[in-house]
């Protein structure tokens, strides 16, 4: 384990290093491809200068309370479907419906409904995450084993206590496998509501730094975006092992 | 909802809700258990009717161990199922203590095929599951679980969550879970059938043992003739499709029994009567004929 940790490592360290070599002997352009060297320095620029705070602590924002607010919202929508019957045979044909219109597609609407702040970015963000997490969620409360399912009931159990003892409970890895994909999402989400239209934001940093042909900013701040994306990937993760201590997260696969 | 159905029968559905019936009006030779005139039928998707269970009639005593053997599909664990409250029989008669059989009671205790262990609890929260769901968990329940633990060599293991457990061990959790609301009625579905066949057998004296000590009525259900033997006050045999009783056998082997008693010719002769019960084509459907 151990050893295929440094293995991996290594590997980056040579693709890095290639791609500084590979600037240095052709000497391309920095419009073009800027070498691994210039864009750290523009990185440290970014942070030394202090231009990159607002922007950074505004897409961050919207990303965890799109995530927060996304999974929230999946969760309670997804639970009531999942208990009532006749709830999912209303609603869920059309929330699926829902899920294959591009949430992209719509984020200018949300501009002009939430305007130019932090709101719209908060409902692109959230949106995103809805899906992965409703599905995750209907499909764990409905992934219940059988046999557990006829132990209860043979032991009387009441519909309340097989909720809270068995389908919650059973339901968790599904939930977190969902999790997971929607932190993703939610980084994309915010983004592209920053591209959309907005004063502030990684995604509006981009757009400003890709207009004065500064590449190197660019790249700066994707370095910075999927280090956001991997941070909240890794405390899904934890969480997910803490909580669901029973499963492994490497033994189960949803959507891949 | 179609996924919470029995996994064994995917396609299938209960017919219309069984008739509602008076028991039978003899009372005299009443058995704790009481089949009679018992009929099943389930529905598959393409609507057609397919009889599961049909003219059953057995009576089995108070402290009677009975196991049932026949290949898969001879409906075996759909009577167990109805004597679980599991399942609605189509018509006919299931009384446990002369009355009808509506729903699960806590008189009566299945284990399952699987040790269907919940993973998130220990093996003790997994013992005290039957008792939580009468109501609060007190120092008696704990006391009970901890001693059945104990009986079952599973002390040190109180502790431990179902993971950590071999197959063996989760089916002995299991089979303390069944015994700790003290029920009447054990009903055991091929409790041991995932297991191999060293730690069958071990498993197999210690349920022996377990039974002389708790004094219960057991119906276990299995798919090995040998096991039906060594466990069994009597055997009864059943054929598919239809699902019906073919004979009832008595084992007049004794008590206590140990593993000796397998090589013995009087165990040998019932085996073989059982064996011939069950015809070529029969044989060729079910494993361990």
């Amino acid at each position: 384990m151990h050893n295929r940790k440094f293995q991996s490592a290594l590997f980056l360290v040579a693709v890095i290093g290639l791609w500084e070599g590979v600037c240095r002997a052709f000497s391309i352009s920095k419009l073009i491809l800027p070498a691994p060297s210039a864009i750290a320095v523009r990185l440290e620029d970014l942070f030394v200068t202090g231009t990159i705070w607002p922007h950074f602590v505004a897409t961050l924002t919207s990303i965890t309370a799109g995530l927060t607010l996304g999974a929230v919202a999946a969760v309670l929508v997804g639970s009531a479907i999942s208990l009532v019957p006749t709830l999912e045979r209303l609603i869920y044909p059309y929330l699926m419906a829902l899920q294959s219109v591009p949430k992209i597609a719509i984020a200018p609407l949300f501009i002009i409904w939430f305007g130019y702040g932090i709101t719209s970015k908060i409902v692109v963000a959230g949106l995103m995450c809805f899906f992965p997490v409703l599905v995750a969620v209907v499909v764990g409360f409905h992934a219940v084993d059988p046999d557990r399912l006829d132990m209860m009931h043979s032991f009387g159990a009441t519909r309340a206590q097989v909720l809270l003892r068995l389908r919650i409970p059973g339901a968790l890895t599904m939930v977190f496998a969902g999790l997971e994909i929607a932190t993703g999402l939610a980084v994309i989400g915010a983004v592209v509501g920053e591209f959309v239209g907005a004063q502030a934001g990684l995604g509006y940093l981009i757009t400003v730094l890709n207009f004065n042909l500064d590449v190197a900013g660019v790249f700066a701040v994707l370095v910075l975006l999927s280090a956001i994306g991997m941070t909240l990937h890794a405390l899904v993760r934890i969480a997910n092992n803490r909580l669901v201590f029973w499963q492994p997260r490497e033994t189960v696969r949803l959507l891949s | 909802m179609p996924l919470e159905m029995r996994s064994m029968l995917p396609q299938m559905r209960s017919v219309a809700p069984r008739e509602n019936v008076e028991p039978p009006a003899n009372v005299a030779t009443r058995g704790l258990i009481e089949f009679s005139g018992l009929e099943k039928r389930f529905v598959t998707r393409t609507k057609e009717s397919v009889l599961a269970l049909t003219d059953i009639n057995l009576k089995i005593a108070e402290g009677e161990i009975v196991t049932v053997v026949g290949p898969s599909g001879c409906g075996k664990t759909t009577l167990l199922r109805i004597l679980a409250g599991l399942e609605q029989q189509s018509s006919g008669h299931a009384l446990i203590g002369g009355r009808p059989i509506v729903k699960p009671s806590p008189e009566v205790a299945v284990v399952f095929q699987s040790a269907t262990l919940l993973p998130w609890y220990t093996a003790i929260e997994n013992v005290l599951l039957p008792a939580r769901m009468q109501g609060e968990v007190v120092s008696k329940h704990i006391d009970r679980a901890q001693a059945l633990l104990a009986m079952t060599g599973l002390s040190d293991f109180a502790r431990k969550y179902p993971r950590e457990l071999s197959g063996g061990m989760q089916q002995r959790v299991s089979i303390c879970r069944a015994l700790m609301r003290d029920p009447r009625i054990l009903l055991m579905d091929e409790p041991f059938g995932a297991l191999d066949a060293m730690t069958r057998e071990t498993m197999n004296l210690e349920l022996m043992r377990i039974l002389s000590e708790y004094q219960k009525t057991m119906l276990f259900i299995t798919h090995s003739i040998p096991e039906a033997v060594l466990l069994g006050d009597r055997v009864v045999v059943m054929s598919p499709r239809p699902g019906r009783i073919v004979e009832v056998i008595d084992v007049n082997l004794g008590r206590p029994r140990d593993v000796n008693i397998m090589s013995s010719p009087g165990f040998a002769s019932v085996c073989s009567r059982i064996r011939s019960l069950f015809g070529p084509d029969i044989r060729a459907h079910g494993p361990n004929f």
